[in-house]
């Protein structure tokens, strides 16, 4: 047994209580006098103190026994719900948050200091401790020695060694049960070896156990050093030791039999709360998962090689079997996503907490309204939209709703609102941030950008309104009168827009003078299947993106003009500059400068290229496979697909030309 | 004596191993792809049952000439660093046991074009088998 093994185990459902737990109190905030709500802050803290205990996270498990205690005071109607208690709570969390943060970073709590929250709590409490309760769990099997066990036990006993028949009874609150045996193991084998244990050791590992464990030891200790040694082992409720007599000797160590009776009863009702969290989120390893993909992607290889079989020759047949084919591989694939997809609610549930804490600080009156929290967005899109995210919320509480004073002036409600709001649009998922604020004023941003020296005031004037709006999304760009710690400091959107268009999506505004601004941003539904267009190179064969495809067009090679030793062409008037791909991926420039040519033009937002093609093949969804660590980081390419007749092709990253 | 398994293949002639520990499997040359932009030892890409494997070319890389494949080519897919990739051979011929105080890794290289590879050589008889350091032969810098 491996205590590492349960850190994972640890770690996971650590996060999912945490997780739980703030949402509760931010509950318990808005109802003091549900109870309800109340049971279950103090049914996750415990858990989290059990768990923390038998992980040996001491700091863990004494934070959380002071939240106990505090939680019980409220139950017993002892103390009274209010704001002072509930941010002190969340202090409590915040340093829980601590310490699996540092768990997860390092295997260690690390040595974040939290006495003083401990002293706060106990002072909250009026110093009043709760007891705990005893309860005691039963065994019901005896340790018995048979012959080979009597002859150890003499011989050793000849030799001047101690044996001990040690009796240890876990906590009943003992969460990991298997792992804290581990540890009484360890620590024994310490001092000498454990000849035999009750149950067995493969019990143990397999928690088919209740609380008590008899192990037999021989060992050179005395009776004081065993005892001493397990003294430091935590969440022991019980700890017995005896001489073993030998060699026939009867054991008489009776157990009390189970005396509470309720116990089984009680944690029955323990189990079936836990499931109504963990039932959210079901974990599946990565792996297996990204495996199924390459299943599926398979399968659409196959897709497309009947599809090319079918141009050949024509049956009947073909055309069946293809389309069965194809309603298989749509529905395999939706099945296959579905498994990968994750509500929104994993990054939306955060935010609640974020801009109750932010509006305190900025002395705002803000009230964050989710909606479609249940949408579901690819995995990988979840671990990257939580930052642009926090930042456009941010944004909105810094700068755009007013404070309360203002507010009342222009006869708005006190209360700012901030909508968040996420569905499904066709193939795309739409998140949007909305706040019924100042809105975004164009005459500053304007002024700003000429003072910060990023625009001059020409290029100002040639602009329109929307475009005017853009301008919050450039590097360096920052309206905040004061630089707070949140926002202000010029890094801010246009890291949010970069990021988001690197995931292959992209973030427009809306914005209404005075009442408010709407960011909306557009995302992938998922990153591992696009639509691409292939194109020959020589005689290779590459796929660009369609979506940073904006169109194709031909043209005679004649039209190619030099300007400041740059190729481009006049396309409808406005200049476009020419890639001639052939020569940027090391093909021989092999072009014939006559007769029509093929320009891809492709775009990353605004600026626009052509890429001068040998031939189109035509449009296809495209698996995209990584290239490996082998080979990452290479120019021009993000990634390869397999088509239909199996070669790799690869495929072109628009943005380096660009 | 303690004695370890290798892949042996040819390339010009001469004998080269890799542990087997390290290899996958061993395939016959499929159409590779050319990646742009990389090193000229890396010959490109191959489908490798669904995955993108990079194949390097080993006498390139070891500066031993060039040489079209042909039907006895191979390609040896290892697992270096947790990382796939495929050299190429001339000819996989065998996996032998070699003990391990046949083999000599104390050797001055120096003057030698592909030292920079070369992990021991196992005198067997009347053959000389160069036992390659993947790591190296692999690192890309």
């Amino acid at each position: 047994m491996d205590a590492n093994q349960f850190l994972d185990i640890f770690l996971e459902e650590t996060v999912e209580h945490l997780e739980s737990l703030n949402n509760c109190l931010l509950q318990l905030e808005k109802l003091p006098e549900d109870k309800s709500v109340l049971d279950e802050i103090f049914r996750v803290s415990h858990t989290l103190k059990g768990m923390a205990g038998t992980m040996g996270f001491t700091g863990m498990a004494q934070l959380t026994h002071g939240m106990e205690n505090l939680l019980d005071g409220i139950r017993k109607q002892r103390i009274k719900v209010n704001t002072v208690l509930v941010d002190l709570l969340f202090e409590c969390l915040d340093g829980l948050q601590a310490y699996a943060n540092n768990i997860a970073g390092e295997g260690v709590e690390g040595e974040t200091d939290n006495h003083g929250l401990l002293e706060r709590l106990g002072r909250l409490l009026g110093a009043e401790k709760s007891e705990d309760c005893q309860e005691d769990g039963g065994s019901q099997t005896d340790i018995e020695f048979n012959d080979h066990d009597t002859m150890v036990l003499g011989k050793a006993r000849q030799q001047g060694f101690n044996c001990f028949i040690i009796k240890v009874r876990l906590d009943k609150n003992c969460m990991l049960k298997s792992a804290r045996a581990f540890i009484v193991f360890n620590t024994l084998e310490k001092k000498g070896d454990i000849i035999k244990s009750v149950p067995s050791v493969e019990d143990i590992e397999d928690e088919k156990f209740d609380r008590t464990i008899r192990l037999v030891i021989i060992t050179q200790s005395d009776l004081d050093e065993i005892e001493g040694s397990l003294a430091s082992v935590s969440e022991l409720e019980e700890v017995e030791i005896r001489e073993a007599y030998i060699p026939d000797e009867i054991d008489n160590f009776h157990l009390e039999e189970d005396t509470n009776e309720d116990y089984t009863k009680d944690t029955g009702t323990k189990q079936r709360g836990r499931k109504s969290i963990t039932g959210k989120t079901v974990r599946v390893d990565i792996n297996r998962l990204d495996n199924l993909m390459n299943l599926v992607s398979e399968l659409i290889i196959i897709k497309t090689r009947l599809e090319e079989n079918r141009d050949g020759g024509e049956e009947a047949d073909t055309e069946e079997t293809l389309e069965y084919l194809e309603r298989i591989t749509t529905n395999l694939h939706d099945a296959v996503m579905k498994v990968r997809m994750v509500p929104i609610e994993r990054v939306f549930n955060r935010f609640p907490r974020m801009v109750r804490d932010l509006s305190k600080n900025l002395g705002k009156d803000t009230r964050l309204l989710m909606y479609g929290e249940e949408t579901e967005v690819d995995r990988t899109v979840i671990d990257e939209i939580g930052d642009p995210l926090i930042h456009l919320i941010r944004n909105s509480i810094d700068h755009g709703i007013e404070p309360v004073e203002e507010r009342k002036k222009l006869g708005k409600p006190t209360e700012g609102k901030i909508m968040l709001k996420a569905f499904h649009d066709g193939n795309t998922v739409v998140i949007e941030v909305e706040d019924d604020g100042s809105g975004i004023d164009i005459k500053r941003i304007a002024q700003k950008s000429v003072q910060s020296g990023l625009y001059s005031q020409q290029q100002l004037d040639a602009l329109n309104e929307e475009e005017l709006v853009e301008l919050i999304f450039s590097p360096g760009f920052s309206t905040a009168g004061k630089v707070s710690d949140l926002s202000g400091r010029g890094v801010g959107l246009d890291v949010v827009k970069t990021k988001i268009e690197s995931l292959g999506g992209m973030v427009e505004v809306e914005n209404k003078p005075a009442l408010g601004s709407k960011f909306i941003i557009r995302l992938p539904l998922t990153l591992a299947i696009i639509q691409a267009l292939l194109v020959n190179v020589g005689l290779e064969s590459y796929a660009i993106p369609l979506n940073s495809i904006k169109e194709i067009v031909t043209m005679e090679y004649s039209r190619i003009k030099n300007v400041q030793n740059r190729e481009v062409v006049l396309l409808r008037g406005e200049i476009l500059p020419i890639i001639r791909l052939d020569r940027e991926l090391g093909l021989e420039d092999h072009s014939v400068l006559k007769g029509e040519m093929t320009i891809v033009v492709v775009r990353k937002g605004e600026k626009l290229a052509g890429m001068v093609v040998d031939g189109l093949i035509g449009q296809q969804e495209i698996v995209i496979k990584p290239l490996g660590k082998f080979l990452s980081g290479i120019r021009y390419i993000a990634g390869a697909t397999i088509l239909g007749d199996g070669r790799v092709s690869l495929i072109l990253d628009v943005n380096p030309f660009l | 004596m303690p004695v370890n398994q290798y892949v042996v293949f040819e390339i010009e002639d001469r004998e080269f191993a890799v542990d087997i520990e390290r290899v996958k499997t061993i395939e016959k040359v499929t159409e590779i792809t050319r990646v742009p932009g990389t090193q000229d030892f890396v010959m490109g890409v191959i489908n490798l049952r669904g995955d993108v494997i990079p194949v390097i070319d080993t006498r390139k890389r070891m500066d031993l000439g060039d040489r079209d494949f042909d039907s006895e080519s191979r390609i040896i897919i290892m697992n270096v660093d947790d990382m796939e990739a495929g050299i190429t051979a001339d000819s996989a011929t065998e996996v032998i046991g070699i003990e391990r105080d046949l083999i000599d890794s104390n050797l001055d290289f120096s003057g030698d074009r592909d030292d920079g590879f070369i992990k021991g050589v196992a005198r067997l008889q009347e053959r000389i088998i160069v036992i390659l350091d993947l790591e190296k032969l692999l690192r890309l810098a």
